[in-house]
């Protein structure tokens, strides 16, 4: 079998058959089994795509072996890294996934550190919006404006001091920001489906190709 | 032979014209009608009658930021997001942003300026890997390429930490972070603004585009992100997708149009719309 084959026209006919099998599925009355069948289907992208977990560590730990066979700038971190990453693997293989001590390690170390990096976003957005909200241009200060609106109409304070903003931030919210909203739903959808019609039909080479 | 059961009638209902599923029949014809019109316009585009794309700010950007980089000598970064593939709502502007991705690097190898590409998640890391290593091999520029830091592989929330400090750090020129970004979208966009860089972003997650245009120096507004393969390439079959995505707005907007007139006129349309 050439290359081409199996690389290139091999993918996109199963990406096709299976994309259309899909589409017709959702549409058309199909039997229970055949339904199922289908949602198994999109299902395996997710088996599929876990399988570049193995690709992924495998990429990680040439990265840091290079390094540290190197000894480039900052390789002792290389060394814990491995570390951590074996001692992870080790208790996930020895005591399943579910086990206390690789439970332990999710909780006391993964959320805490996930936790943290979200609970940082409040800082990173205070600080965008002190940069962006000055009144340079016409379009700048309606944003500014509405922003202002908005906050005092969800802050306590906001709505003792100014009750109106209450009905004004209702308003903002129902109209203007769900019109906006709903346009640009439609815009994405509509480019989803041409990204999705392109793939399936196999026109989408100068990415999906090898 | 085991024998198939149908789902009952009351669980399942039968639409109009009975093989169509109830409620999806206008949804049928409309994606029948675009996917149509898509495939008319490529085949129209092959034919060397190109539709007219409007003019995009951004593209002129991209050389622009490449550029100042090459001329501060301090490297461009490429932030996919979480660059997820195994998500329905996410996979295609990951996919879309890898047309942009080989644009980047195709600048980054011509202009000789460093390109970094941080991602999270294996799919996307070997989907960038090729297409960063080609674009240099294309250039002839094979030993630019740094097998261990142009395209790097960061699993899970560490590559945030680790695109934010090295941004910082590496006081990075110029960023593009353009795909499927969720609150990654503000800590990058902010802290490239901090570091003085040019930056671009777009993303389809709605709720975050504000914080991209606001942060960034160029915006890609939801759908853009979708043409944007058509700009770079000029190729008609993305052109043509795009000029289908059109024939899709207009009909959103007649159906908007027609419906709220009708509606005020009286007429229920609301169950032909959802036979």
């Amino acid at each position: 079998m050439s290359e081409n084959v199996y690389k290139n026209q091999l993918p996109f006919a199963v990406l096709f058959i299976v994309g259309v099998f899909v589409i017709l599925t959702y549409f058309f009355q199909v039997p229970p089994e055949i339904s199922a069948m289908a949602g198994d289907l999109t299902t395996f992208g997710a088996v599929i795509a876990s399988f570049g977990i193995l690709l992924g560590t495998l990429a990680l730990v040439r990265y840091h072996v290079v390094l540290m066979y190197r000894k480039k700038k900052n390789w002792q971190f290389s060394i814990l890294t491995m570390i951590v990453l074996a001692a992870t693997l080790l208790t996930g293989l020895i005591g399943s996934s579910r086990g206390k001590d690789f439970l332990w390690i999710y909780n006391y170390l993964n959320i805490p550190i996930n936790a943290t990096l979200y609970s940082t976003t409040a800082f990173f957005i205070t600080s965008a919006a002190y940069r962006t909200f000055k009144l340079r241009t016409f379009d700048s200060a309606i944003m500014m404006t509405v922003a202002v609106l908005m906050i005092l109409s969800w802050m306590t304070l906001g709505n003792l001091a100014f009750p109106a903003t209450i009905e004004i931030g209702d308003w903002i919210l129902k109209i203007p920001n769900s019109a906006g909203f709903r346009g640009m739903t439609i815009g994405v959808a509509l480019g989803l489906l041409g990204i999705g019609t392109r793939a399936i039909l196999g026109r989408y080479r100068e990415v999906l190709t090898a | 032979m085991q024998s198939v059961k149908y789902a009952s009638p009351s669980k399942y209902q039968f639409g109009r014209l009975g093989l169509i599923v109830s409620g999806r029949i206008v949804g049928l014809l409309s994606l029948v009608l675009i996917i149509a019109m898509m495939l008319w316009y490529m085949e129209k585009g092959k034919r060397g009658k190109l539709p007219r794309l409007r003019k995009l700010a951004v593209i002129d950007a991209f050389p622009e930021v490449v550029g100042r980089a090459t001329e501060m000598g301090r490297p461009v970064y490429y932030l996919l997001g979480e660059g997820r593939m195994d998500r329905p709502m996410d996979m295609p502007a990951t996919v879309a942003s890898f047309a942009p991705l080989q644009y980047v690097a195709e600048l980054c190898a011509k202009y000789d300026a460093k390109l970094h590409v941080p991602t999270e998640l294996a799919v996307a890391y070997d989907i960038s890997y090729e297409l960063v290593r080609s674009a240099y091999l294309k250039a002839g520029k094979i030993d630019k390429f740094d097998p261990t830091y142009t395209v790097l592989y960061v699993g899970g929330y560490g590559q945030t930490y680790y695109v934010l400090n090295s941004m910082w750090r590496e006081r990075v020129a110029g960023t593009f972070i353009i795909g499927s970004l969720y609150h990654q979208a503000i800590l990058f966009a902010e802290v490239g603004a901090r570091a003085g860089a040019l930056q671009i972003g777009g993303t389809d997650t709605t709720h975050n585009i504000p914080f991209l245009v606001s942060a960034c120096d160029y915006g890609i507004i939801g759908e853009e992100i979708y043409a944007l393969s058509a700009y770079l390439s000029k190729d008609p079959i993305p052109t043509g997708q795009l000029a289908g995505q059109d024939i899709g707005k207009i009909l959103a907007v007649i159906l908007i149009l027609g419906g709220t007139l009708l509606l005020l006129a009286g007429f229920d349309i609301r169950r032909l719309l959802t036979m």
